[in-house]
């Protein structure tokens, strides 16, 4: 490829200068704080490291400017780079999602500009730098970027870094079941609101704060805290300990509760063709609007305190952004029976349906599951043998056996036709509903133990933020993890 | 997914993964080397470290650059569909991954220094959401392979 261009032979000293800026600032400060020492050396030195900074920044932009090289040509922008570990990309037009041209003071002067290009893509690097090449260059490439893409008006309009990855979906979802006629919505009542925030589990964040601090007022550190307790483990003071810390437990977990309904009064979804419409909080109202296209799974959130009220919170992966007030897990519905959700699916999400049954785990996975829960707890409470009441541990064990039984029992696999569902659990339990086309790639994997058991740990890659997300199910039955690989697979 | 994937990676592989296999335990074996010399010269702690050090690596290496390239090579299968990309490695756990084509977002080669030697390459695909790699293809391969992909996955997009 002797036509790969280079960059501006003036990106160099720009460059260079650009690293110096970086040093100058570390060096008034070493200046500033030496001053009043005699020795002239100090000068030398700081001469030295001006000159040496020099040269190392000169070398590596010069270095950097000879192995960074670019060809644009019929729909492809091929770049090549790196200097020891060398890197070859081809970046298709489609990909693109924004060409900016920037011009600072010197390049300016000098008739020069950086372009950027983003591209789609959680992976890797997704945007790339040319630093100086000539105006009418940066042009050109930019024109040429953006011609096809008048198709991708609405492209434009969403930021999202990984729009253009769904432009394909956006087609295919269109032949998916339409969206209900009338427009609908969903709001959570308050009586559900106080069991929501009586079941969130925040009161635990909130009372270990609260121990901490009061912990801090009353002058115990931590390991007087446990002589005293060892010493008066007889005395009435261990009761007023176990009092105090019950009572500041119920008072954490009002105020958990109190804090849950204000920041979700009347949450409400709303389905508008192609869009939802989140809107929650009393004091704050807030709202979120979601095109459908973004929403990547559906997840059934069952936490562990919820589950014997027969509740789930509903959770969307979501991608290019989920909005920063939700701290990135996009909450479609704080709280819902689990009998509701599938006419709250059918009015509001008609894409997605719950599956009412999943094949199982082999029985043969039983015994796996158990020894992986049970195995590292065994261990810890060997070793806490040697600790005064240690013996408290054998406790754990019984736990976690139940620990390892409700995993497995939880574990299920379900395909549908453009839907696959896993069912799992760690401590909570999760139903995450995926559709075939957000399903970015999908893996089948055994360890030399599954392979004699005819067992497969399966993994399905779906796109979400700020990072993609993973689904797994371990030792799903063989059989079963090639239905799902050819339903999958356009090959089978 | 019955049949493994057809394709295997470059022969070559075994010797570049053997050379940079030596490269790491050399590079590693300062660390013992020097405990060594300083035990011998200026400290006086017990010398057994150094030589256990020094044994530690060296089993690393005889896995880094015999055993692990074996299992690898052995397992290694790769074949590319029209429609998707089928992968088969892994060393104990032996994963099979299935990447559509319209899903793949870019393909780029790369390769050091040890990989240039042997005119080496590797083909890195990526979706939206994952990275794959396919290690120690002849370069000339992993370039053809990129131009096939990436026109691939554009046909793909069109056919949805």
């Amino acid at each position: 490829m002797s036509d790969m261009k280079r960059q501006h032979p003036f990106m160099i000293p720009l460059g260079t200068i650009r690293g110096l800026l970086y040093i100058i600032p570390p060096l008034i400060i070493v200046l500033f704080q030496n001053i009043g020492a005699e020795d002239s050396r100090r000068l030398l030195i700081i001469l030295l490291i001006i000159f040496g900074s020099f040269f190392f920044s000169f070398g590596y932009q010069l270095l950097n400017w000879y192995f960074y090289s670019y060809r644009y040509e019929d729909g492809y922008l091929h770049l090549k780079t790196g200097v020891i570990i060398k890197n070859e990309r081809s970046i298709k037009q489609e990909r693109v999602q924004t060409v900016n041209i920037r011009r600072g003071f010197f390049q300016r002067l000098f008739g020069l500009a950086s372009l950027q290009v983003q591209t789609a893509g959680g992976g890797g690097e997704t945007e790339f730098n040319l630093a100086a090449i000539t105006l009418d260059e940066a042009v050109r490439i930019k024109d040429s970027l953006e011609s096809e893409k008048e198709f991708s008006a609405d492209r434009k309009l969403e930021t999202g870094k990984n729009e253009a990855a769904f432009s394909a979906d956006l087609q295919e979802s269109e032949k998916d079941k339409p969206a209900p006629a009338a427009y609908q919505e969903f709001t959570v009542s308050i009586p559900e609101l106080f069991i929501a925030g009586a079941t969130s589990g925040r009161f635990l964040v909130l009372f270990s704060i609260l121990a901490a601090l009061s912990s801090q007022l009353t002058g115990f550190l931590p390991d007087t805290f446990w002589e005293t307790l060892v010493e008066q483990i007889t005395s009435t003071a261990l009761i007023t300990a176990v009092l105090a810390a019950l009572v500041l437990m119920f008072f954490s977990w009002l105020v958990s509760i109190i804090a849950f309904v204000i920041q979700y009064m009347n949450f409400t979804i709303r389905r508008e063709k192609d869009r939802l419409q989140l809107t929650w909080g009393l004091i704050e109202q807030k709202q979120l609007n979601l095109k459908l296209h973004r929403l990547q799974s559906l997840v059934v959130h069952e936490s562990l305190l919820r589950q014997p009220l027969g509740r789930s919170a509903l959770v969307a992966e979501v991608a290019g952004g989920g909005s920063k007030e939700q701290s990135y897990v996009t909450l479609l519905f704080p709280i819902i029976r689990n009998s509701e959700i599938n006419r709250f699916l059918s009015a509001i999400l008609p894409e997605y349906s719950l599956p009412d049954n999943y094949t199982p785990l082999p029985r043969r996975a039983l015994r796996r599951y158990i020894f992986r829960a049970m195995a590292p707890i065994a261990l810890l409470t060997i070793a806490l043998q040697w600790l005064p009441y240690g013996w408290l541990a054998f406790f754990l064990l019984p736990l976690s056996f139940f620990w390892g039984l409700s995993r497995y029992r939880a574990g299920g696999i379900t395909i549908e036709d453009h839907q696959l569902t896993f069912r799992f659990r760690f401590i909570n339990r999760y139903r995450a509903v995926m559709k075939r086309k957000n399903i970015q790639a999908l893996q089948v994997g055994s360890n030399p133990l599954q392979r004699w058991q005819n067992l497969k740990t399966v993994r399905a890659w779906v796109l979400s933020s700020p990072e993609e997300k993973e689904f797994q199910l371990v030792d799903v039955e063989s059989a079963d993890a090639k239905k799902l690989w050819s339903w999958y697979s356009r090959y089978h | 997914m019955d049949k493994a994937p057809r394709e295997r990676l470059d022969p070559l592989a075994l010797k570049a993964w053997f050379y940079s296999g030596i490269l790491w335990g050399l590079a590693l074996m300062l660390a013992p080397a020097a405990y060594i010399v300083l035990v011998n010269t200026i400290l006086d702690w017990p010398v057994i470290y150094g030589w256990l050090g020094a044994g530690v690596v060296v089993v690393f290496t005889i896995f880094a650059a015999i055993i692990i390239p074996r299992l690898r090579m052995y397992y290694w299968r790769y074949e590319i569909h029209d429609d998707e990309i089928d992968i088969q490695h892994g060393i104990i756990v032996i994963k099979r991954t299935l990447i559509p084509m319209i899903r793949i977002q870019h393909v780029d080669t790369e390769h050091g220094p040890v990989m240039r030697h042997f005119k080496l390459a590797t083909l890195r695909i990526s979706t939206a959401a994952t990275d794959h790699r396919i290690p120690a293809l002849a370069r000339e391969k992993a370039a053809q392979l990129r131009g096939e992909i990436s026109a691939l996955a554009r046909v793909s997009d069109e056919d949805v």
